[in-house]
C-alpha cells in the first residue's frame, strides 16, 4: 500500500484509517505465543491508546500515508463492511469503484488496476455503472471477539 | 444400573439429531473465503457503483523528536471522507497492527 501511495500520491488521496485490534492480544499475558511478535497489540479502549498503536504501526510498517483514526463505536469499520483488513477506491463521485477485504484485504495490485480506470476517465466510474444508494449499515457494533492467544 | 444406561441411550437419541441438524445449517451457510466455519456472519461486501458511506474521523497528528522517533498523538482536527473525494479519487486503507 505504501508503495501505491508513493506512485499515485499526486493524483489519488490516500488514507490508512487504524481500526479497532482484529487480533488483540490477550490482556496482561506476557510471553504468551503472540507475545512473541514485535506488533503485539491489545483491544484499545480510547481513541488515545488507539492513537498510540496506530503511531506504532506505522513506524513499524514504514507508512508515511495520512493517517486516521476509528471511532471507538467503528464507524469506519462499519461503513467499509471490514473484515481483519479491507481496502476501498472511491470515484470523485462518491460512488465505490473498489472494495476488498479479509486477511488479504489490501489488494494493491487489484486496487492500482482501478485506480488507472478511474484517472483515464477524468476519476470517475463509467456512466454504465448505476448509482445505488448505500446498503444498510449493520444495526450495531459486532460483539468484541474474545481476545486470541494464538 | 440397566435403568441408568437407558436413560444415557434416550439423552444420546435426542442429542445426535440435534447436533447433525446444526452441523447442517452451518454449512448450508454461505461463506466469503478465509471466514472461520460457524463464525459471525460478516454483513454484504460493497457493491461496485454503491454510493460510498460517509464517515468522520480524527486525524493522527504525527511529529519526529530530536532523536528522530515518530511521534503520534490524536489531532482535534476531523477529516470527512466527502470533504475528499470531490477532489481526487480515494483510495482508503483500513487496518490494525495485529
Amino acid at each position: 500500500m505504501q508503495a501505491l501511495y508513493e506512485a499515485y500520491k499526486d493524483k489519488v488521496a490516500f488514507l490508512f484509517v487504524y481500526t479497532r485490534e482484529a487480533h488483540p492480544a490477550r490482556e496482561g499475558k506476557e510471553g504468551g505465543a503472540r507475545a512473541r511478535t514485535p506488533n503485539e497489540v491489545g483491544a484499545t479502549k480510547t481513541l488515545q491508546e488507539r492513537a498510540l498503536a496506530a503511531t506504532d504501526c506505522i513506524r513499524g510498517l514504514k507508512f508515511t500515508l495520512p493517517v486516521l483514526i476509528d471511532t471507538m463505536d467503528s464507524q469506519a469499520w462499519n461503513a467499509f463492511r471490514m473484515h481483519q483488513a479491507a481496502t476501498a477506491v472511491i470515484d470523485t463521485d462518491g460512488r465505490i469503484a473498489f472494495h476488498s477485504r479479509g486477511p488479504g484485504g489490501a489488494q494493491p495490485q487489484e486496487a492500482e488496476k482501478v485506480l488507472k480506470q478511474l484517472l483515464a476517465n477524468q476519476g470517475k466510474l463509467g456512466a454504465d455503472v448505476p448509482l445505488s444508494e448505500p446498503a444498510a449499515e449493520p444495526a450495531a457494533e459486532p460483539p468484541a471477539r474474545r481476545p486470541t492467544t494464538r | 444400573m440397566l435403568h441408568r444406561v437407558r436413560r444415557l441411550e434416550r439423552r444420546r437419541l435426542l442429542v445426535l439429531p440435534a447436533a447433525t441438524l446444526v452441523l447442517l445449517q452451518m454449512a448450508a451457510v454461505p461463506r466469503e473465503p478465509g471466514a472461520r466455519p460457524g463464525g459471525r456472519q460478516m454483513p454484504p461486501p460493497l457493491a461496485i457503483g454503491q454510493k460510498a458511506s460517509d464517515v468522520e474521523l480524527p486525524r493522527l497528528a504525527l511529529t519526529k523528536a530530536k532523536d528522530g522517533t515518530l511521534l503520534g498523538a490524536l489531532s482535534s482536527e476531523k477529516v470527512k471522507l466527502s470533504s475528499v473525494w470531490p477532489k481526487k479519487p480515494l483510495c482508503v486503507f483500513l487496518s490494525s497492527y495485529t
